[in-house]
């Protein structure tokens, strides 16, 4: 019998090896969105991942906005150089995308991983096999592709809500002079920044992807599987993305 | 004779024992099973899914397992198997255009065009077209959903149809109004083989195999077992 530590060990490395076998063949395979059944997919993918989700990140990032700019103010003063830098160090380059990224892995990751491991179950990727179908293809590129256009644009959103409401929202509770501010992050902020944050964003939306997919297509077939895969998703997710966060913030030192 | 569309010789894996069978082109022949698993295990070996533990598995005029992956689901949408599970997010018009539409066989228009000339011989028809096609697969019965493989391979034209399971556990009335349909699906392409995968013996009296002029009635054993074959 094997020691505990090494089985988890082990559970630990295959997990890896078939995030890392999505990720690679999502990549090799983007030619699949030729297809216009695989591109459908992809456009709904998109739809659920990012448009439906624009309720939920707008009401988070209008509650954090306000929460972190009337916290600011009592705790930094009313200096708008100083606010700024706050502003744009925590909330727009490590709060946004991680708050972000947690909404899209509660809702599209828990889903995506229960969907696909309900697909097992219920034979229907052994059915797309049967129909010469490959479900890498025509299951995997969508849900990766999706995720990883829909994360930036939601981030992005979820910074633009951020930045905008929430010292509009404090201004009613806290003195804010909106005009300078607003002028001030809007000079603020550099090409170089957006490309790194949309760069952090598109790895964030291929860690939740590939952790969805490779909980829900690698689980045995049998029902009761369904549900963990779902959790599975998430926890890992959890972990995964914020070992990247903390791998693009060491980067950015 | 036709050309060979299928052929197994002495393939054993953990499900069953020396499966020996040819099929030609035009022809209709029965396997029968013991068990789900083996009928499925049996299926997964002929259409490359898992390789058996010996044997030759010929397809199309290919050694299946001598093909790369891709290639070897490239010769499968040639082929069309009816009884698995369908795409349940997608509704039933979806299914049965996916494979066509996916491999590039035909044009939409197309796909429409035969879907129609394959309703035509469906008796309640406008069910169909008014609920059954819109519907999700989940909420089809075990008949409407085999009727929905059939009207894929109706799309398709394939060269092989791979029926899993297509006759069991349904009333005699449901059982003719299939059997009805691949006559008609036979009659479209006279070339077109089809391999029924029965679940325990058939005998080859039955009703539905004279209908389609079963050539020949394979029993597979499990593993250890000889196979016996029925001319």
């Amino acid at each position: 019998m094997r020691p505990a530590h090494t089985h988890v060990l082990s559970s630990i490395l295959s997990f890896f090896q078939l995030t890392a076998g999505i990720v690679v063949h999502a990549v090799t395979h983007l030619d699949a969105l030729k297809r216009r059944s695989v591109m459908s997919i992809t456009y709904k993918q998109i739809y659920f991942t990012g448009i439906q989700a624009l309720l939920p990140v707008s009401f988070a990032a209008m509650l954090v906005g306000f929460t972190m700019e009337t916290q600011m103010r009592g705790l930094l003063g009313s200096g708008i150089e100083i606010n700024v830098k706050m502003l744009k160090l925590v909330v727009l380059r490590e709060f946004a995308p991680l708050f972000t990224a947690f909404i899209v892995l509660g809702r599209s990751g828990a889903a995506i991983a229960s969907e696909l491991a309900a697909m097992k179950v219920q034979g229907e990727i052994r059915s797309l096999y049967l129909m010469g179908i490959d479900p890498g293809e025509y299951l995997i590129v969508p849900r990766v592709v999706g995720c990883c256009v829909a994360v930036p644009v939601l981030t992005f959103y979820f910074q633009v809500i951020v930045a905008g409401f929430g010292p509009a929202l404090a201004s009613m509770l806290v003195e804010i002079e909106l005009g300078p501010y607003y002028q001030a992050i809007f000079n603020s902020i550099t090409l170089t920044e957006i490309i790194a944050s949309t760069s952090k964003n598109v790895c964030f939306g291929l860690i939740i992807a590939a952790t969805a997919c490779s909980s829900g297509i690698y689980v045995p077939t049998a029902r009761i599987w369904i549900p963990q895969a779902a959790e599975l998703a998430v926890m890992r997710g959890f972990i995964l993305l914020l070992a990247g966060d903390a791998c693009f913030a060491l980067l950015m030192i | 004779m036709n050309a060979l569309v299928t052929q197994m010789q002495n393939v054993r894996s953990e499900q069953f024992h020396c499966a020996n069978l040819r099929l030609h082109g035009g022809e209709v022949g029965v396997v029968c099973v013991k068990s789900l698993e083996q009928g499925m295990a049996f299926v997964d070996a002929m259409m490359g899914l898992k390789a058996p533990m010996e044997g030759r598995v010929e397809l199309l005029g290919t050694l299946l397992y001598e093909l790369p992956e891709s290639a070897r689901l490239s010769l499968l949408a040639r082929t069309c198997h009816v009884g698995g599970g369908l795409v349940s997010n997608l509704k039933v018009w979806e299914n049965l255009a996916l494979p066509a539409l996916f491999h590039h066989l035909i044009s939409a228009e197309e796909v429409e065009r035969r879907l129609v000339a394959a309703m035509e011989q469906i008796q309640n028809k406008d069910d169909w077209l008014q609920n059954r096609l819109k519907a999700l697969p989940d909420t089809l019965s075990t008949y409407s959903r085999r009727m929905v493989g059939l009207l894929r391979c109706a799309i398709q034209r394939p060269q092989l149809i791979v029926a899993e399971f297509l006759l069991d556990d349904l009333e005699e009335g449901p059982v003719d109004k299939l059997v009805k349909m691949l006559v008609w699906l036979k009659s479209q392409a006279p070339d077109m083989a089809v391999l029924l995968v029965n679940l325990g013996p058939i005998d080859a009296g039955h009703l539905a195999l004279q209908n389609l002029k079963a050539a020949w009635i394979v029993e597979l054993e499990e593993p250890h077992h000889a196979v016996s074959e029925k001319h």
